[in-house]
């Protein structure tokens, strides 16, 4: 069952297009990637789904429902959750807090100003078992801004996760790191996203093929190609436009 | 030592500071300490939007003055009323006003934010300066009682008496204070800190920052209200310095000078101002002067305020005594 | 009031004049904005500082003219080692800490002010040459006042030839809408930054030396005239010249009609005037988004 569509995703940024009528459609449970060379729109696209930009034409749909029109936060507490390129975590927060604020959150407890956040038992258990499964135990109190990069994008990936998502979408989560570390983040993944529909934008052809059922190849904007892994592997079409070109 | 002990030490050190007052300090002292009191509560509500919030306000005089201006005018005007009852119009006051103006300030950001807080005080203050008939203009309003204290059961406590205001002024910010501890401790105060250290990631895990906004401005428009309320009773006069610009400054300087972002920070920051300012003021006309350069000083050199030298004295204390201990029982 | 043709006329040539120099004060503020990111709530002191100074200057040389030039020239200094020396290291600690030390700087300017020339307003007095009116419009109108309409015109116009026409002012309004790219191209920034910080801080000093005499010359000078300036950047947009010219002379009608009509309000129009554009429009008239 389709769990997120694209339909028809069109926009520009004041005159300058990017997207020319994307469609997209994932089904429960499916683990698809998204490629494409830099520039294509993939982060455009996340933007859309996500709700940070609205889209000047088409529409986005969460298990049937129009959600093109809903704010970020609305998203959010509905299942969506998306991780980063460029990391976006709380700098001066320690690894605890920064989750514990995910975990408050996603149990919509965001405004209470009476019962201190201490005494939250259930919440706490939560946020230790969070930093054991994303593998940051040790760097509970750490401050956001003085992890190593490759720890900061496990908080990333940590934060989306907090919110128990029925989409998680991961911008580039291996982007800037060695291989060593891409195949730390390639197991977690793996490991944390059993289950879950998986939605993500790649460039490392091995985390690709690795992690994903489907791919969708966008190209200038528009759907070069889209289905299983195999086929695209052999596509002509994106061999010449992107695969041709990786080393 | 852990960050709640030292939290819970300094804690300790300011309750016996504020008990021991009356017993060390002369009148014109104790005078003074009571300003200390209410001006910290005022630099600590605004703490909580700028050092906490991350948004500069520049309006929060504006809660002040209207705590003073309400305090002041139903005392006047409504024969008979209570001392608790008039601070608390005062308070609530504030805070509807802040709630008011927050359906406007939910939507700015950054440099637009300070300015529209600007604006909104400025516009009060206009409002204060203009309607004589009410507000008395510039020449301000003056004459209105200060009610005796009832405590059912025990009796009433005259308030002209410098101690006993002293310690009601101490009860009532040591409550307020403690709220405004206890609310950076709950998930609200998580929330508020997010919007500071990134917003846009808050509103992605789902938070909805146009409400947590709103809270904010409401509970630091109330206890900077009470902070006002305070001030009316114990100068007895009210006038539009209440609300103005300066009013608003000084609330920046002690946050500042004190340490904005850290709890006990504006605390200290208003202990400074009120007592070098006093000082400095018996010495020399330019003692603002003194006080606008070690600003400045602050904020190339210091920015974590008076409170973070403090610690960093305190820990290099802890660790040169520690040492010192270790070295004794090695031998 | 008799409101009649004249009467209006006239109070619409007042708006005029006060519209220019409010224009002279906030169209530094508002370049400043719009190239460095950052609101200098000191601005409106560089005003008074040329008053102050270009006051002190008639006093030595006798010569108005010699102090118009001198006045500004000297805010403008003060403006680009206050750029140099103290706003420059406090940049990278974030918009917040820049916000603060402005308010920091125009706490001690206005200290020194009082202590350099004291509390009281200044004796200050139209220079010579322009005393007396004229007819016009049947009335009679002040030459000075005139005098600074034209003049502040010519400012203007100076000020638009340069930055429309010159490489220099290309440069410039390059800088003032992608400063980052400017940088990369091999422009002296931070120099770029501090000449026209020093511009903004002179034409505002201008500003105070030719209003001395008509606004007065006072402690209290920088709060009134900065608040207005706040209101003319809001209205027209952070970092709009355009915006800028077309406000001020909103404003400057504004205050003049406002002063004329309802004395009492003038002063919480102009605010709730801030107020409504900060909450619906932020960017103001001309101003960028975001």
């Amino acid at each position: 069952m389709s769990i997120l569509q694209a339909k028809d995703i069109r926009h520009d940024f004041k005159g300058l297009a990017v997207l020319f009528g994307v469609d997209l459609d994932v089904a429960e449970g499916e683990r698809r990637a998204i490629i494409g060379p830099n520039g294509a729109g993939k982060t455009t696209l996340f933007n859309m789904i996500t709700g940070k930009y609205q889209p000047k034409g088409g529409a986005v749909l969460l298990d049937g429902q129009d959600i093109t029109r809903r704010s970020v936060y609305w998203r959010a507490r509905h299942g969506l959750a998306r991780s980063f390129q460029i990391t976006n975590i709380f700098p001066r927060l320690t690894v605890f807090q920064s989750l514990q604020a995910a975990v408050l959150s996603r149990r919509s407890i965001r405004l209470d100003f009476v019962h201190p956040v201490s005494r939250m038992k259930a919440v706490n258990q939560e946020v230790v078992e969070l930093l054991r499964r994303i593998g940051l135990a040790e760097q509970a109190q750490v401050p956001g801004g003085m992890l190593a990069y490759g720890q900061q994008r496990a908080l990333e990936i940590g934060l989306t996760l907090a919110l128990q998502p029925r989409v998680i979408l991961l911008d580039e989560p291996t982007a800037g790191m060695s291989s060593e570390e891409t195949r730390l983040v390639v197991d977690l993944i793996k490991r944390v996203t059993a289950g879950m529909t998986l939605i993500i934008i790649e460039h490392d052809m091995d985390v690709v093929f690795g992690l994903a059922d489907r791919i969708t190849v966008l190209h200038y904007g528009a759907v070069l190609a889209s289905g299983p892994k195999e086929e695209i592997q052999q596509d002509p079409k994106v061999k010449e436009a992107y695969l041709g070109e990786e080393d | 030592m852990t960050t709640r002990r030292l939290n819970t030490a300094v804690l300790t050190i300011i309750g016996l500071v504020v008990l021991a007052c009356p017993s060390f300090l002369s009148t014109v002292h104790l005078r003074l300490m009571t300003e200390v009191l209410y001006y910290a509560l005022f630099a600590v509500s605004l703490n909580l939007i700028t050092g906490f919030g991350g948004l500069l306000s520049f309006g929060h005089a504006a809660y002040f003055g209207v705590g003073a201006y309400i305090t002041a005018l139903s005392l006047l005007h409504i024969k008979g009323l209570g001392l608790i009852p008039a601070l608390l119009m005062g308070g609530v006051a504030a805070g509807i006003i802040g709630a008011f103006f927050s359906i406007f300030l939910i939507r700015v950001s950054g440099t637009y934010y300070a300015m529209l807080t600007l604006a909104f005080n400025q516009l009060l203050y206009a409002v204060a300066l203009k309607w004589r008939a009410v507000t008395g203009g510039d020449d301000g309003l003056g004459g209105f009682p200060k009610p005796p204290l009832h405590i059912p059961l025990i009796g009433s406590i005259d308030m002209s008496n410098t101690a006993n205001f002293y310690w009601f002024t101490a009860v009532v910010i040591g409550v307020m204070l403690l709220l405004a501890w206890h609310l950076i401790r709950t998930p609200l105060g998580v929330s508020i800190v997010l919007l500071r250290e990134n917003e846009e990631r808050a509103r992605f895990l789902g938070h909805r920052t146009a409400a947590i906004r709103f809270y904010l401005f409401t509970i630091a428009a109330f206890l900077a209200g009470i902070a006002g309320s305070m001030f009316a009773m114990f100068q007895e006069f009210v006038s539009t310095g209440a609300i103005d610009i300066f009013k608003a400054v000084d609330a920046i300087l002690m946050m500042v000078i004190g340490g904005v972002g850290h709890f006990f920070g504006p605390m200290l920051g208003a202990m400074f101002m009120v007592f070098i300012g006093d000082w400095l003021s018996r010495l020399t006309d330019m003692w603002e002067f003194y006080i606008g350069a070690f600003f400045i000083a602050m904020v190339l050199y210091f920015r974590g305020g008076l409170i973070s030298l403090v610690l960093y004295a305190w820990y290099w204390l802890l660790r040169a005594v520690s040492g010192l201990w270790g070295r004794r029982t090695a031998s | 009031m008799a409101l009649d043709l004249t009467t209006i006329l006239i109070t619409c040539l007042h708006g005029l004049v006060y519209g220019v120099l409010i224009f002279l004060v906030s169209s530094g503020l508002s370049i400043v904005f719009g190239m460095m990111g950052m609101l200098n709530l000191a601005h409106a002191s560089f005003y008074m500082l040329g008053a102050y100074l270009g006051y002190s200057v008639l006093g030595i040389t006798g010569n108005f003219w010699v102090s118009l030039v001198l006045g500004p020239l000297l805010a403008a200094a003060v403006g680009s080692l206050t750029e140099h020396f103290l706003l420059r290291p406090v940049h990278e600690a974030g918009h917040l800490f820049e916000l603060l030390l402005t308010i920091g700087l125009s706490l001690v300017i206005l200290e020194l002010v009082k202590w350099g020339w004291g509390t009281e307003p200044l004796p200050v007095q139209i220079p010579p040459s322009l005393t007396g009116s004229v007819q016009i419009l049947g009335s009679t109108y002040p030459i000075y006042r005139l005098f600074i309409f034209f003049f502040g015109l010519a400012v203007l116009t100076a000020l638009a030839l340069v930055l429309f026409k010159t490489n220099l002012g290309m440069i410039v309004r390059a800088a003032i809408t992608n400063p980052v790219m400017v940088s990369a191209l091999g422009t002296d920034t931070p120099l770029v930054f501090n000449m026209v910080f020093a511009l903004g801080a002179g034409l505002a000093g201008l500003a105070g030396v030719i209003a001395g005499p008509i606004l007065g010359i006072y402690p209290g000078m920088a709060t009134v005239v900065g608040m207005d300036a706040f209101v003319v950047v809001v209205v027209g947009g952070l970092g709009s010249l355009l915006g800028a010219v077309v406000a001020s002379f909103l404003i400057g009608e504004l205050q003049s009609f406002g002063v004329l009509l309802f004395p009492q309000f003038s002063l919480i129009l102009m605010f709730f005037i801030m107020a409504v554009v900060l909450s619906i429009k932020p960017q103001g008239l001309f101003g960028e988004k975001g």
